[in-house]
């Protein structure tokens, strides 16, 4: 078993880690607004992996050298983690970007994720995977898990800082019966880019969960169960029953009376009799959640409690689209989970809609991704897999042993 | 009806897994104990099992969403690891801390009954979300009765005077490691699938990706530490599972995050 203990001490790893940090943390606080932004493609790939390479070469070739296997070394992969999670802690608590405190923003500490002393930790954690792989390798020979572990974390670092560059996520808000759009505007409200086909919004649809029932007594509530709302309809909450009389899918509330409403953001509204455990009524009245068409209608039912009607909660939502290719037109449905791909790299995600209308929303709002890292990550996320699937095996045949 | 049902099942785990306990101890002084504290643990579990699978027949839905849905999961997963572990290793120590915390989420689940929503949110319906919780929750299982084995190993070596081992604490935190890589390499690829992002550095991922860089330090160091130190580590360790778990919920960051559907509705 290979140990790295004689090579470099705590101290020598902490004081690598303290000046590359520090130094990149140093640079930060002078220039507050800098983010570490890598070229596009290929050219980002090249500035993240020949670096590596170059310390894998080094290990290959070198490894019993004290300065190269302590850069492999155990001591240093803690330590450069410990520096990650150390500037990882203030994000962990507030939040970043322009919502964070002043005094993390004054400091250039509001992007922690893509500072400078971030990006120093981060290269130092490859350079110590590289140098353990490539030393590993050299000096114990092919050992599956630990490199496949390794390596694994090695690529999905590489890729991802290497393809960040070209990476490029925006929104593309659709209409009903607007022209097709191709036009992707960047989160970052800078950067824009044309998707390879044209979209246009045939349909938006939205479906509803079944509105739920609270039957709420100080501190205890009861829900009812996910059931049609029919009229003759019995739930029972607790020791209550309820049996619904009237059910209006869309409706407005007019002087405390719900009426037919078919107009978008309209919301239901039940007419139920509440009675108790031996058949004698409680109530009997109108529930409506409270919407932009009239106010939220509740049913005291005495000691039972308070019968309350919940907004109804999205279960479904679909975007019909067309897509104009170049080769011709084509239907699609986007749905949450059921990305769609394009050519030239293009993903679209179905992500939301207008939510004041909610099913009468005509409105889609879609996110278009472009990102030329994926199979590196892909294959390095897999590898990562497959290496601890591996460790677990061996540890287990280890420990029998 | 469903809900007495569930009551009535998690108070016969809770009285089952004391039962256990209290034959553990005494079978520490007449093993003839071991066989009743096993049965208990089992019928506790299969209790637990049952609440699990009625929740999941009755909301329609796979009961992992709330937080207190995911305590039942842990109790369960928890003293399921325990006893695979024990039939593997062929060991005893581990059943007191399993049982414990066990019957402590049970007891919590009691307390604090929660009003369980059968909604599930769109981006929740996917393939991918039953996979990447309940290994999560079995990362956290394993790594929970880590700490508790390490506890009470640390109290018995020194109550009989002995040296401390620390090959089952080692075993579980591997395990939980390993566990925890699976489920945030799920939860990348399921965010890909979702937003077409893998890394969001979302307040629950950096609680994540904090609990896991722990955990890749302590196990890379487990031999330079000694053994006393690594079962203070391994107790340590947890206070930040435990911050990704439930602490992350009550932080300011909380209102940015998207797994805001993990909060009780209540």
């Amino acid at each position: 078993m290979i140990t790295t203990d004689d090579t470099w001490t705590w101290r020598q790893a902490a004081a690598l880690c303290v000046a590359v940090v520090g130094a990149a943390a140093l640079a930060q606080v002078s220039s507050p607004g800098t983010t570490v932004v890598l070229p596009a493609l290929p050219w980002g790939i090249v500035i993240a992996a020949i670096p590596a390479l170059i310390v894998f070469v080094i290990g290959l070739l070198w490894p019993r050298q004290a300065f190269f296997a302590g850069l492999g070394s155990v001591h240093l992969a803690a330590c450069a983690l410990v520096a990650c999670m150390i500037l990882a802690i203030p994000a962990a608590i507030w939040p970043q970007g322009t919502a964070a405190p002043e005094a993390l923003q004054r400091f250039g500490f509001h992007q922690v994720f893509e500072s400078l002393p971030f990006a120093a930790a981060a290269a130092l954690i490859a350079c110590n995977l590289s140098m353990a792989c490539a030393r590993r390798l050299r000096l114990i020979g092919f050992e599956p898990d630990f490199i496949a572990t390794h390596l694994g974390l090695l690529i999905v670092i590489i890729t991802a800082a290497g393809g960040s560059g070209s990476f490029l996520r925006g929104r593309v808000t659709l209409h009903e019966g607007a022209p097709p759009n191709a036009l992707v505007l960047a989160h970052d409200g800078i950067r824009s880019a044309h998707l390879s086909a044209g979209l246009q919004l045939d349909d938006f649809v939205l479906e509803y969960w079944e509105p739920e029932l609270r039957l709420v007594s100080g501190a205890t509530h009861h829900r009812s169960q996910r059931q049609a709302l029919e009229p003759g309809t019995k739930i029972a909450l607790g020791s209550t029953h309820i049996r619904v009389q009237r059910y209006l899918s869309l409706c407005a509330v007019v002087a405390g009376v719900p009426q037919a409403f078919g107009q978008p953001g309209a919301l239901p509204a039940l007419e139920v009799t509440v009675s108790d455990s031996q058949g004698k009524q409680l109530a009997q009245g109108w529930l409506h959640a409270g919407g932009p068409f009239g106010e939220a209608l509740y049913l005291p039912c005495g000691e039972a409690g308070t019968l309350v009607m919940e907004a109804p909660k999205a279960r479904r939502f679909a975007s019909h689209l067309r897509v104009h290719r170049a080769d011709g037109v084509e239907s699609v449905v986007l749905e949450v989970n059921q990305p769609l791909r394009l050519s030239g790299g293009w993903w679209l995600y179905q992500t939301g809609y207008d939510e004041k209308l909610g099913a009468a929303s005509r409105t889609s709002i879609i996110e278009a991704v472009r990102d030329p890292a994926y199979p590196g990550i892909m294959a390095g996320a897999l590898l990562l897999l497959l290496g601890v699937f591996g460790g677990l095996i061996r540890i287990s045949r280890e420990d029998q042993a | 009806m469903i809900a007495d049902l569930t009551t009535s099942l998690l108070i016969g785990a809770a009285v089952a897994w004391t039962a256990g306990i209290a034959s553990s101890l005494l079978a520490t002084r007449a093993p003839r104990w071991h066989r009743l504290a096993q049965a208990c643990a089992v019928t506790g579990l299969a209790c637990l099992v049952a609440v699990i699978a009625s929740m999941w027949v009755s909301m329609q839905r796979p009961p992992l969403r709330t937080l207190g849905e995911t305590r039942l999961w842990y109790a369960s997963l928890l003293v399921l690891i325990g006893l695979l572990l024990e039939w593997r290793l062929r060991t005893r120590s581990i059943r007191i801390p399993m049982l414990g915390f066990g019957l402590l989420f049970t007891a919590i689940a009691l307390a604090r009954p929660e009003e369980f929503e059968h909604t599930l949110m769109p981006a929740l319906q996917s393939y991918w979300f039953v996979p990447h919780v309940v290994v999560y929750l079995t990362g956290y299982a394993a790594l929970g009765l880590a700490a508790g084995t390490a506890t009470w190993e640390y109290y018995l070596a020194r109550r009989e005077q002995r040296p401390v081992q620390i090959r089952v604490p080692r075993l579980l935190v591997r395990t939980g490691l390993a566990a925890l890589t699976c489920g945030l390499t799920f939860g990348a690829l399921w965010a890909k699938e979702a937003w077409g992002t893998w890394w969001n550095w979302d307040p629950k991922e950096i609680w994540a990706f904090l609990a896991w860089a722990t955990y890749l330090v302590l196990t890379h160091h487990e031999r330079r530490l000694g053994e006393q130190r690594f079962l203070l580590s391994t107790v340590l360790a947890f206070a930040v599972i435990l911050g990704c778990w439930f602490l992350v919920n009550l932080l300011p960051v909380a209102e940015t995050s998207v797994h805001q559907y993990a909060v009780s509705p209540t």
